[in-house]
Formats: structure tokens, sequence, C-alpha cells
């Protein structure tokens, strides 16, 4: 216990600290930030977002027929309301546009018009004309549903699979697009960032005493050769530790976009863009990607001790280390993070490629293992 | 001398080094054959060059149309055999074919059809670009970047000045004629986007990263071989860090001339560009997203390339001296690695603290981290922070100045450090 404790001590020594606190804080302004801001303050992401949660808190978890009528008188009232601004302005019965029906007619070749066209939508953003366009669509979304559905299957795997969500009905389930798109590119810069900083705390943890001979002594005091299976463990601990911190930050970063609402939700409705081989709720997902990434950061943590066991310097090692970490993290990004549990993969792909992962850097490990415990250490 | 060979020596039989100079050249050459599935298409421009000559006038134009006229007939003969129709323009003629050409014309025909098709798209550009350069305003182009980064007052009124400059080059340019010149359709392959934006920062990025790596591998060689007692107490002493200094430069020199010269090597053997390496570098055809490129100087092909390779030489040693500096200060080549990082990503973000009001928010342009990141629009209109028209090499002259300053300081107090 009491070398594990100044294992751990050596890998967040105080330096490491500050410079992992630098990294994280350009990480996050240099990818991170702009989808945490954007949300609140891009349209037309923040239009659907507050459409939605009206929607959720009048019809709940799906919107069956007698609630998409009232969508639709919703629809209606908006008009009302688009119509009754138009009718507040002198500008626009100069121009001969009375209701909303004109307005989005108007002949926008011709300059005044659509001069008023950019008053309204874009320097004054007024919000009922942003949201009219996303009502009507979703309105046809709804009642061509099954259609839009079927038409995501490539293959008979996936059409039978976009046929049970149809069964089930869980394609009226009132999630949007643009929560779930917000969250998967958030998840990719965080999963990135927190790969990157574990990365940087295990690397030195083999090199740093191997290259000052300190392993010698360690080798020959009474733990031996065990204490490389305690450096091990305090790596995988350390590792724990850090995505732990860094998802504790995260999400309560995440928590002021306002999404707890949508967390029951199943994420397979038609107002998103994922069909997922499993009925998932918006936290099963939340979940199955913070799991995802604990995965990437166990199997990373083995993949950098096993180079540091091996390197002779430093510089061997970054260079060693950039590539496998580009290659893992361009890949994570790109498919195994990214709209996870889609259909667009194979059905169990995600599974598996998360278990080869695992193994490989496992039995990599282990093998190291057994080799050091025989090998020659002064050649 | 001889330390020096041995210095040299360390890097070359560094085998991580190598490694890595191996590994990007390959990822290279595989980003360059991802890119290559037009090749034979740009075959047809260089064969229409060898004709007409690259330079667009009513002579030329001429020629060209009645050139073009003439494959139309011998075409119209193919098709009159086999299908019983005429057409006057490849357009019609694709809109009645858009599958299944395979099936009724043989592989010679289908070659004559391709090539007219494309003969066809130059010809429609040369038409537009009287009207597309006519309506082109530089100011209002000014006014759009004011707006994208919301700048106001005395910033808004720098890029105005800018540009303002740059109108004058740009009435230069069109009475040059240098945007009436044949080149490859920037719309349909974006060779300029592919070379100078994508391979140029991907080589770029793989030089800092083997000039990291030699310099602070080099620098702090005996410190991470616990040899400085010894090196730094015979006769030579400190004044070795002058010789890692210079061998680190010039190894940093030698694999950029690799990593160049293999990377252009490849591309060029496979995008063919004989013919047109003395056409400028304005030219409309060039353009491949909605807005052309404009050089502040008349510059051809050629040319812009050879000062794009300098820059990147100039550039491979301001890092080179930004890295001796971060190496020399920080022993342990790991920490000093991640805080060469670290720095960089600081360049990139302090300068979003800038108040979009005032000039400060400038500063942030004139840095190396800020220059690698536009290889593209180098010596040309870039974007409200980069059409000052001397901004690369003040940029450069700037960052020299300083990094030699620094670097002087730097192993002035080496020699007096406690080791």
């Amino acid at each position: 216990m009491r070398i594990l404790a100044h294992e751990l001590k050596k890998i967040f020594n105080i330096k490491t600290i500050i410079l992992l606190i630098l990294i994280n804080i350009i990480m996050y302004f240099l990818f991170t930030e702009y989808d945490i801001n954007s949300f609140t303050i891009n349209r037309p992401s923040y239009d659907i977002y507050k459409m939605f949660v009206e929607m959720e808190e009048a019809y709940g978890e799906f919107m069956d027929e007698e609630e998409f009528q009232d969508f639709k008188i919703k629809y209606e009232e908006a008009i009302k309301e688009a119509d009754a601004y138009i009718q507040s302005r002198e500008d626009f019965k100069r121009a001969g546009v009375n209701n909303y029906e004109d307005f989005i007619n108007m002949d926008r070749e011709n300059e005044d018009l659509n001069q008023l066209y950019y008053d309204v939508v874009f320097d004054k953003g007024i919000d009922v004309f942003w949201q009219l366009p996303w009502r009507k669509e979703y309105i046809k979304y709804y009642e061509n549903r099954e259609e839009l559905m079927l038409a995501q299957a490539a293959n008979e795997k996936q059409e039978l699979r976009v046929k049970e969500i149809l069964d089930k009905g869980l394609e009226t389930s009132v999630f949007n697009y643009a929560v779930f798109f917000n969250y998967n590119s958030l998840m990719k810069s965080v999963s990135t960032s927190i790969l990157v900083s574990v990365m940087f705390i295990i690397t030195p943890i083999y090199l740093r005493d191997n290259k000052d001979k300190i392993n010698y002594l360690q080798y020959t005091s009474k733990i031996g050769r065990r204490i490389f299976k305690k450096k091990l463990l305090a790596g995988l601990l350390a590792t724990f530790i850090l995505v732990t911190i860094q998802f504790i930050c995260f999400f309560s970063i995440y928590s002021t976009n306002n999404t707890s609402m949508f967390f029951n939700k199943n994420i397979n409705s038609i107002y998103n863009t994922i069909i997922s081989w499993y009925d998932l709720t918006f936290i099963h997902y939340i979940t199955i990607s913070v799991i995802g990434t604990y995965i990437l950061a166990l199997a990373i943590t083995l993949i950098s001790m096993l180079v540091s066991s091996l390197g002779q310097s430093y510089i061997a090692v970054i260079g060693i280390q950039l590539p496998i970490g580009f290659f893992i993290i361009i890949t994570a990004s790109r498919y195994l993070i990214n709209y996870m549990t889609s259909i667009s993969y194979p059905k169990y792909f995600l599974e598996l490629a998360y278990v080869v992962l695992i193994l490989i850097s496992l039995i990599l490990m282990i093998t190291r293992w057994k080799k050091e415990k025989q090998a020659d250490i002064l050649y | 001398m001889d330390i020096r060979i041995k210095e040299f020596k360390k890097i070359v039989t560094s085998p991580i080094i190598i490694g890595l100079l191996v590994l990007f050249i390959v990822y290279n050459s595989i980003f360059i054959f991802q890119n290559s599935y037009f090749r034979e298409e740009l075959r047809v421009l260089t064969r229409l060059v060898d004709r007409f000559g690259y330079e667009i006038d009513d002579e030329m134009l001429e020629k060209y149309r009645l050139y073009y006229e003439e494959q139309l007939v011998s075409l119209n003969k193919i098709t009159k055999e086999k299908t019983s129709k005429n057409y006057n323009s490849m357009a019609e003629f694709f809109a009645d074919y858009k599958y299944g050409l395979e099936d009724i014309y043989d592989r010679e025909e289908l070659g004559l059809i391709m090539e007219l098709g494309i003969m066809e798209a130059y010809y429609n550009t040369i038409e537009e670009i009287d009207e597309v350069y006519s309506s082109l305003d530089i100011m209002e182009r000014a006014e759009s970047e004011i707006n994208k980064f919301q700048l106001i007052d005395k910033a808004a009124e720098t890029v105005r000045n800018q540009y303002k400059a740059f109108s004058e080059r740009f009435q230069q340019l069109v009475n040059n004629k240098e945007h009436k010149n044949l080149f490859f359709l920037g719309k349909v392959y974006r060779l300029h986007s592919i070379l100078f934006k994508s391979l140029f920062k991907i080589i770029i990025f793989e030089i800092i990263i083997l000039v990291v790596l030699i310099t602070a591998y080099i620098v702090n060689y005996e410190f991470d071989n616990k040899t400085e007692a010894i090196t730094y107490t015979t006769k030579r002493g400190r004044d070795l860090i002058l010789d890692k200094l210079y061998v680190s430069i010039f190894s940093s020199l030698v694999v950029t001339t690799i990593i160049l010269l293999a990377t252009l090597a490849l591309y060029f053997i496979i995008f063919d560009y004989s013919g047109l390496w003395k056409v400028p570098i304005s030219s409309y055809f060039n353009t491949d997203h909605n807005f052309p490129y404009l050089s502040w100087w008349k510059m051809s092909f050629v040319q812009f390339l050879f000062f794009t390779i300098g820059l990147v030489y100039s550039i491979t040693l301001l890092f080179n001296g930004i890295i001796f500096i971060i190496a020399r200060a920080i022993k342990n080549t790991y920490f000093a690695f991640f805080v060469f990082a670290i720095i960089f990503g600081l360049f990139l973000i302090l300068p979003r603290l800038a108040p979009n009001s005032s000039n400060t928010i400038f500063i942030g342009a004139f840095t190396p981290y800020f220059l690698i990141l536009n290889p593209h629009v180098w010596f040309m209109e870039g974007g409200a922070f980069a059409t000052f028209k001397y901004h690369e090499i003040v940029t450069l002259v700037i960052w020299a100045l300083m990094i030699w300053v620094l670097s002087i300081l730097s192993i002035k107090r080496f020699k007096r450090q406690d080791i």
C-alpha cells in the first residue's frame, strides 16, 4: 500500500499537475468551448431546443396522434403570431406583405424585400420566424415518419431494426438532434482531452526510474520485480482518478446546457439523426459514452506503460507515442465515441472493437510483465 | 569541426528520428494518392496549353473555339452513327446521358467525350471571367470579413485600410490580365487547397515535430545521459552548447529538405504541371472557394511555390530557436516537449482575449503559430488578419530578432549556470 501511495505521488507531482491543468485549459478553449457556448447561442439549434422543451412539458415522453393535433394547432398559433408581427410593421404594409404566407413567398431577388427579410430574421432575430420553418418541417416528419425512418435503412438487418422501432413506436419520442449532435461533438473533444492527459501522465511511469537506474535498486530490494506490478496498478489507479475528475469537471460545465429534461427520452426519435441498435434513452447513451471513454483511457494507459517500459529516452518514447496517440484518438473520435451503437455500423462492431482493444493492450502488458520477471537487467 | 560531426551522428543514428521521418513520408504519400483520382483528367488541360498557350486573349479564344467546334463535329459524326442525334454542346449531350455511356461507346470514343466535356468546362469558365471580375468588390470583401469577426472602431478601420491598399493592387492585377490565364480548374480539382492548404500544413507540422524532437534531444543529451559533469568540465566546456545549436539548425534543415523533396517530388510526378509553371498564381482558374486567390505581387505558380518553400525553411529556423530556448531552460526533455505544445496553444487562444475594437487584436496574427495555420494564403489576400502587405516578412523579422536576442541571453546564462 505504501509503495502504491509513493508511486501515485510520483505520477502526480506538482510540475505534472501544473502542466496537466494548462494542457486541459488550452484544449478546452481550442476544442470544447465552442460547443458549450454554441448550443445556447447558435440558431436554429437553440430554437429547436426551446421548441422541444415546450413539447416535453406538454406531451411527456412520446407524442401520440392526439398530441400531434395539438402540435399542429401550435403551428397555426405561431403563424398567427407571425402575422400579427408582420401587420404591426409599416414597412411590410408598404411592400405589400400582409401575412406570413406572403412573407415566405416574398421575391428575395428584390433588394428591398431581401433587406426586410434580413432585418426580421437576422438583425432582429424574431423567435417565431426561426421556429416556424422547423415546426412545419417537423409536422411533415411526423406525418411521413415511417417512410423517413425506413429510408435510412441500407440493408436487411437495418430494415428489421427500423421496423422494430416503428412497432414499438419509439420514433415519436420527444428528443431532437440539436441536443444529441451537441453532446456527441462535445464528447469527441472531451474524450480527446482525456486521452491526451492520460498519455501525458502515464508515459514517464517506468521510464523515469529506468533512466535514472533506480530499477536496479528496486529490483534487488525485498519487493523485487513485483514493483513492476505495483507501478502498473498505480498507473491504472491514476488514470481512473484523472478521468473521473475530468468527467466531473465536464459534466458540471455541461449541466449549464440544461438538457436534463431529455435524459429519459429515447434517442431513436424521428427528430434525431441516429438510429441505434438498442432502445437507449439519452441518459443511457451518456452512460455508454462515459464507459467507452473509461475503456479507451484504460487501453491507452496500458499501451503507454508498455512503451514507457521499453523506451530508453524521453525522445524515443515521445517519438513512439505521437503516432500511436494520433492513431488512437482519430479512430476513437471517428468510430468509437462518435454516434455509438448507430446502425450505420455493423451490429456488434462497437462491442467487438472495445473488447479487441482491451484484449490487445492486456495481452501486450502481460507478456511484458512475464518478460520483465526474467529479464537480465544488466544485459 | 569533429565534435559537430559527432553531435550530428547522435541524430542520424537515432532510430526514432529516422523512423518518424519515414512514417511521415509514407503518410504524405498516402495523402497524395488518395487525392489523385482525377490525375488523368488534368492531362486534357496540359494538351490544350501545348496547343494554345495559357494566356487568354481574343486570338487564342478564337482558336480555342474553332478547335472545340471541330472536335464537336467529329463527336457528332459518332453520335449520328450510333444514336442518330446531333448535339450543339456537351451540356446537351450529358443531359441526354446520365448513365450508361459505357454501353454505347467504346474506349476511344469515351476519351473524346471526356475531353470535350472538360474543354467545354474550361471554355465556359473563360467566358465568365469578365463578368465575375467586374462584380468583384474588394471593399465589400473587407466589410464581410469585418462582420465575420465582429470588428468595430479602430480594428475595423485597420482592416478597411488594408483592403484599400489591396484594391490598388487588384486594379493592377486586372490590368496585367493576371487573372486571364488557363490553369487547372480549381472549382473542380481544388489543387491549390490540396497542395498549399492541406499538404503544406501537414508538412509543416511534421517538420515542427521533428525539429522539436531533434533540438530537445541534442540540447539535453548530456543531461539525459548523465554526462554533463564530464562534457561541460572539459577544455571546450560550455561552448559545446553553441555547437549543439549549430548542429540542431543543420539537422533541422536536413530533415526539412528531405520531407519537402520527397513529398513535393511525388506530388509533381502524380500531378503533371508541365507547361503551367509560369502561370500567375492569381489566375481565376485557381479559385477553389467562392473568392479568387489574389496575390500581393505578380507571381507565377513556380515563384509562389518557391516563396512558400522559403517561408517554410524560415519558419523551421524560428521553431528551432524557440525550442532551443525552451529546452535550454527546462532540462527534462519530456516537459520541454509539452511546454512547447502549451506555448503553441497559448499563442492560439490568447489573441481571442483582445478587444475587438482595438488594434491589439492584430498582434496575434503576427506570430509563426498563426502563420503556419494558413499556408495557402501566404503573400495573398487572406482575410481580416492576414491581408497586411508585408505580413509574412514582418512576422519573420520580428520573431527572428526576438529569438536571436533570447538565444544569446540563454547561452550566456548557460555559461555561468550551476549545473
